[in-house]
C-alpha cells in the first residue's frame, strides 16, 4: 500500500491522489497545500504573519492537506475520530475558508472566493448530508428536498421531487409529511432525494450512516451509489465506519490532522486492520 | 400608540410657541427603547432558531440572503403590527385625550381627528424600529459559520471588556468632572446623554458578570436541584436579554425621573430660597370680586409688591401675521402659566439675582413687563429681539427683548417690556379686575403675614408653603403642566415597552426549557420546586440588572445635578425618585409571579400529556 510520511514542512508535497497527478484530467475537485487553524488567535497569527511566521510558529492543526475528487468516484475519508476528517470536508465544500491553500473547482480557486460565492455554489453544485441529516423540520419533505433550488429562486414542480424520491426508492406518500415523522434512513434519503434534485455535481457526506440501522445505512449508501449514477460526478465520505468506507471506490487515512496514506478500494477487513494499527 | 399619534399630529400641524423639542425627544425615546427590546426579542429567537438558520446558510443561502429574508419577514410583522397598533391608538384616543387634557399635554378643545401622515409614520416607524433591531441581532447569525451548532459567543472577548470598562471609566470621570467643575443646565444635559451609555456598559458587561457570578455560586459544595436548575441554563443565559430590558427601562425611569426630580427640587430649593421671610398671595378664583378683594389686600401688605401673572409671548414669525393672528396659533399648543408678567422690581424681591445678572442690558433694576421662558420665545433669540406679547391688556402687540438673564427656579429667561400704558403704572391700578381680569396673579411680598386678618378670597401663605404646594415638576415645567406627571406620559410607556418585551421572554423562555422540564417530570422534581426555579431563574437575572442599573443612573443623577444646586443655593444631597422605582420594582416583581405561574403550568401540562 502506498503511504505518505509526515511533517508539515509546506514545500514538501503531501500525498496525492493515487495514479493522478496535479494537472490529471478527471479531477472534479482539487485541493492544493489546505491549512486550517480551529483558534480565531491561530487564525489571525497565520493570517497577519503569513510565511515569515511558518517556519518560526506553530504549526496549523489541519494540513497542508492535498485532495483530488475523481470523476465518477466515490472517496472515503477515514480516520480515528478527532483528526480533522470533518474539518477538511468542510474546507473542501466551502464551508469553512482555510487559512493556506487552493482548492480548485472548474478552474476556480474557491478557497479564495467569498462568502456568497460559495454559498451559490453550496446551493446549486455541492449537495451535504449529514449525520444529523441537514433538514430542516419545520418543512416537508417536498419542501427540504427542493430547498436549494428554491434559495436559488429556480421553480420545482412536484414531478421532479416524484422522481427524485423514486430514485432514493421513498414513496411519493410523505411528500407532504414533515421531516421529523420519518425514520432515520427515510431522512437521510430524503437528503439524498435533495441532492439529485439540484443536479449537484459533487455529494459532501458527513458520517451519513452514524444514526443508522444496519438496514438504513446499507439503503443510504445504495442511495448514494444511485446518485453517482444518476448524475453526481464525485463524492467525498467522511466516516470512521469500515463498512461504509468499503464502498468506496478510493480511501485516504487521515491522521493528526493529515492524510497519511491514499488506497484504491479496500475490504472491511483491511480498513479495520488499518483503523486500528494507523497507516502502516 | 395614541400618545404616539397625538405626538406625531402635533408634529406635523406644528405650533409656533409650543415646545417643539418635546415631541421630538418623547418619539426619539420610544423608537430607541422600541428598537432596543426589538432586538432583545430577535436575539433570543435566534437563539432558539440557530440550528435551522445554520442549516439554511450551509444549503446555500448567503449571508446576504438571509439578511434579506429576515428584515422581510420582520418588516412584514412590523407593518401588520404597526397597522393593529395605529387602529387600537384610534380607539383609544377618545380615552387618552382627557387625561392628556387634565395634564395641560393638550387644549381640551384640541382636535384628534385620525390624521394620515401621523399613521403612516406610526407605521413607517414601527417597521423602522423592528428592522433595526433584528438588523442589529442578524448580525451574529450572518457572520457565524454555517456550520456552528450553537450561537457562538462574542469574539473578542478581551476586547469587548477592555473597551466596555474604557466606557464606564468615560462615564464615570464626565461624572466626577462635572461634580467637580460643571455648572449650569449644560451639566444636566450632559448628564442625560451618560445615561445610555451607562445602560450600553451595563448591558455589555453585566451579563458575562452574571453567569461568572452564576458559576461561583455553584461551584464548591453542591446545591439543591432548584438552584442548581435555575443557575445552570447557559444556553438561556447566552441570549435572554431579561437583563438588558430591565436595565434599559430601570435607566430610563431612573435618569428621566431622576433628572426631573432633581431640577424641581433644585427650582424649588432656589426659590424658597429666594422668596425666605416673603408670602405669595394669590386670589380664589378670577371674577371681579375675587380679584378686586385681592388686589386691595395686596395693596394693604406692601405698597411695591412683585406681581405674577399668565402671559403669552411668541417670536415674530416671518410670514408677517399680525401678533393677534400669532398669539393665537401658538395658544393652540401650550398653556401659558409658565409665562409670567412682572409688575415690580424683580431685584427687589430676588435679592440673589445678583447670583444672575442680565447677559445683556443695562439690569434688571426697575424693569417690568414679561418673563418669558426659552421655549415659548424660542431660544437663541438675543438682545432686542422682536416678540409678540398678550399680556390681556388689550390685543396683542409687538415688543422685543429688552434683558436676558437666568432666574432662579425656572422662573425664565427672556424679559419683555409691557409696554403698560402710563395709566396704568405700577401702583396705580385701580382694582385687580381692572388690570388682570379673567387671569388669576399672584402677588409676591416682602413680609410674612404675621397677625394680619386674611380675608375671604385670598390665600397668603409663605413662600415655603407656596413652593412646597406646588406640584412636582411645575417650577421646572416649559409648558405650564403638571411637570413629573408629564414624564410619566413619557416614561410609562417605555416600561410598558420593556415590560412586554420581558413577557415575550419568559413566555419564551419557558417553552425552551422542555427538555430541561422532561428530565423534571421524568425525575419527579414537583410542579413547586419546578416553578421555584423558572422564578429563581429570572430574579436572579432582573433583580441584579434592575440594582445595577438604578445605582450607577442615580449617580449620574446626582453627581451632574448637584454642582448646579451648589452654585444656585446651598445642593440637595441625594435626590432619588423613590415613588418612580418602587413602582417599577413591584412590576419586576410581579413578573416573577408570571414566571413561577408560567413554569407550573408548563410542568402540569407535560405531567398531564404523560
Amino acid at each position: 500500500m502506498e503511504t505518505g510520511h509526515d511533517g508539515w514542512d509546506a514545500s514538501k508535497s503531501q500525498v496525492t491522489a493515487q495514479g493522478v497527478g496535479p494537472d490529471g484530467g478527471g479531477t472534479v475537485l482539487r485541493a492544493r497545500s489546505v491549512c486550517y487553524d480551529y483558534s480565531e488567535n491561530g487564525r489571525r497569527r497565520h493570517r497577519l504573519l503569513g510565511k515569515s511566521y511558518d517556519r518560526n510558529g506553530p504549526a496549523p492543526q489541519i494540513g497542508p492537506v492535498n485532495i483530488e475528487l475523481q470523476d465518477g468516484c466515490i472517496t472515503a475519508l477515514i480516520g480515528p475520530s478527532g483528526c480533522g476528517k470533518s474539518t477538511v470536508l468542510k474546507l473542501l465544500a466551502g464551508i469553512l475558508t482555510p487559512l493556506r491553500g487552493q482548492i480548485w473547482y472548474e478552474h476556480r480557486d474557491i478557497a479564495r472566493q467569498p462568502d456568497f460565492r460559495r454559498a451559490r455554489l453550496r446551493r446549486t453544485e455541492f449537495a451535504f448530508i449529514f449525520q444529523d441529516y441537514m433538514l430542516v423540520d419545520s418543512l416537508t419533505v417536498a419542501e427540504n428536498i427542493i430547498l436549494p433550488r428554491s434559495l436559488n429562486g429556480s421553480a420545482t414542480d412536484d414531478g421532479a421531487v416524484r422522481r427524485a424520491l423514486a430514485c432514493v426508492d421513498l414513496p411519493t406518500g410523505v411528500m407532504r409529511r414533515k421531516v421529523g415523522e420519518l425514520s432515520g434512513g427515510q431522512q437521510q434519503r430524503v437528503a439524498i432525494a435533495r441532492a439529485m434534485i439540484m443536479d449537484a455535481q459533487v455529494l459532501f457526506a458527513d458520517e451519513p450512516t452514524g444514526n443508522l440501522d444496519p438496514r438504513a445505512r446499507e439503503d443510504t449508501l445504495d442511495a448514494i451509489q444511485a446518485a453517482m449514477s444518476a448524475g453526481l460526478k464525485a463524492s467525498l465520505l467522511v466516516t470512521h465506519d469500515a463498512r461504509v468506507a468499503s464502498r468506496a471506490d478510493r480511501i485516504l487515512y487521515m491522521r493528526d490532522g493529515r492524510i497519511c496514506g491514499s488506497y484504491p478500494h479496500m475490504d472491511q477487513e483491511d480498513i479495520d486492520r488499518l483503523l486500528l494499527s494507523g497507516s502502516e | 400608540m395614541a400618545l404616539i399619534l397625538l405626538v406625531l399630529e402635533a408634529m406635523v400641524r406644528g405650533g409656533e410657541g409650543a415646545d417643539s423639542t418635546t415631541p421630538v425627544v418623547m418619539v426619539a425615546i420610544f423608537l430607541t427603547s422600541s428598537a432596543s427590546v426589538s432586538k432583545t426579542i430577535s436575539d433570543h429567537a435566534f437563539t432558539a432558531q440557530w440550528d435551522r438558520l445554520m442549516r439554511i446558510r450551509l444549503l446555500g443561502a448567503s449571508p446576504c440572503r438571509l439578511l434579506g429574508s429576515i428584515l422581510a419577514v420582520q418588516g412584514l410583522m412590523a407593518a401588520f403590527s404597526g397597522l393593529i397598533g395605529v387602529a387600537l391608538g384610534e380607539l383609544m384616543k377618545p380615552l387618552a385625550r382627557p387625561a392628556m387634557a387634565r395634564l395641560d399635554m393638550l387644549l381640551p378643545e384640541h382636535g384628534i381627528l385620525p390624521n394620515l401622515s401621523s399613521i403612516l409614520m406610526t407605521v413607517l416607524l414601527s417597521v423602522l424600529c423592528q428592522c433595526l433591531g433584528a438588523i442589529l441581532a442578524a448580525v451574529r447569525v450572518i457572520r457565524a459559520r454555517p456550520d456552528l451548532q450553537s450561537m457562538p459567543r462574542s469574539s473578542g472577548r478581551r476586547h469587548r471588556a477592555l473597551s466596555t470598562a474604557v466606557m464606564l471609566l468615560v462615564v464615570l470621570a464626565t461624572c466626577l468632572m462635572i461634580y467637580l467643575k460643571g455648572t449650569g443646565a449644560a451639566a444636566g444635559g450632559m448628564g442625560i446623554l451618560l445615561i445610555p451609555l451607562l445602560a450600553w456598559a451595563l448591558i455589555r458587561v453585566g451579563r458575562p458578570l452574571l453567569n461568572r457570578a452564576a458559576g461561583v455560586i455553584m461551584a464548591g459544595y453542591p446545591r439543591g436541584p432548584v438552584v442548581t436548575l435555575a443557575l445552570r441554563n447557559q444556553e438561556t443565559t447566552r441570549a435572554a436579554s431579561l437583563f438588558t430590558m430591565v436595565v434599559v427601562a430601570t435607566a430610563v425611569a431612573c435618569g428621566l425621573f431622576g433628572f426631573l426630580g432633581y431640577s424641581d427640587a433644585n427650582a424649588r430649593a432656589s426659590l424658597t430660597t429666594a422668596l425666605a421671610g416673603g408670602s405669595v398671595i394669590s386670589p380664589v378664583g378670577s371674577d371681579r370680586g375675587a380679584l378686586d378683594h385681592w388686589a386691595a389686600y395686596v395693596r394693604s401688605r406692601d405698597t411695591d409688591p412683585l406681581i405674577l401673572a399668565p402671559a403669552t409671548v411668541v417670536p415674530m414669525a416671518k410670514d408677517g401675521a399680525g401678533c393677534d393672528r400669532q398669539i393665537r396659533r401658538a395658544a393652540s399648543y401650550y398653556r401659558g402659566a409658565s409665562r409670567l408678567q412682572i409688575d415690580g422690581d424683580l431685584s427687589r424681591i430676588f435679592p440673589s439675582a445678583a447670583l444672575h445678572p442680565a447677559r445683556d442690558s443695562t439690569g434688571l433694576d426697575g424693569l417690568d413687563g414679561v418673563v418669558a421662558s426659552s421655549p415659548e420665545v424660542g431660544a437663541g433669540l438675543s438682545l432686542g429681539a422682536p416678540v409678540c406679547i398678550d399680556d390681556g391688556n388689550g390685543p396683542a402687540r409687538r415688543s422685543r427683548i429688552a434683558a436676558i438673564a437666568d432666574l432662579p427656579g425656572g422662573m425664565g429667561q427672556y424679559f419683555i417690556p409691557s409696554h403698560l400704558s402710563t395709566s396704568t403704572s405700577r401702583n396705580a391700578w385701580k382694582t385687580g379686575y381692572e388690570r388682570w381680569g379673567g387671569r388669576t396673579p399672584l402677588a409676591l411680598v416682602s413680609s410674612q403675614v404675621g397677625g394680619r386678618e386674611v380675608p375671604t378670597g385670598v390665600v397668603d401663605q409663605t413662600a415655603e408653603a407656596w413652593v412646597a404646594n406646588l406640584p412636582t415638576g411645575k417650577i421646572y415645567a416649559q409648558t405650564g403642566g403638571e411637570g413629573m406627571k408629564e414624564m410619566a406620559v413619557i416614561v410609562y410607556p417605555v416600561l410598558v415597552i420593556c415590560a412586554v418585551g420581558v413577557l415575550s421572554l419568559i413566555f419564551t423562555m419557558v417553552e425552551e426549557r422542555r427538555r430541561t422540564r422532561a428530565v423534571a417530570v421524568l425525575l419527579d422534581l414537583g410542579v413547586w420546586r419546578y416553578g421555584c426555579s423558572g422564578t429563581l431563574r429570572y430574579l436572579s437575572e432582573v433583580l441584579p440588572a434592575f440594582l445595577l442599573a438604578c445605582a450607577g443612573s442615580l449617580l449620574v443623577v446626582n453627581l451632574c445635578s448637584h454642582p448646579q444646586s451648589v452654585e444656585l443655593y446651598g445642593g440637595i444631597s441625594f435626590y432619588c425618585p423613590a415613588g418612580q422605582l418602587g413602582l417599577l420594582l413591584a412590576v419586576v416583581l410581579a413578573m416573577g409571579l408570571v414566571a413561577l405561574v408560567a413554569h407550573m403550568i408548563s410542568y402540569v401540562r407535560l405531567v398531564c400529556q404523560g
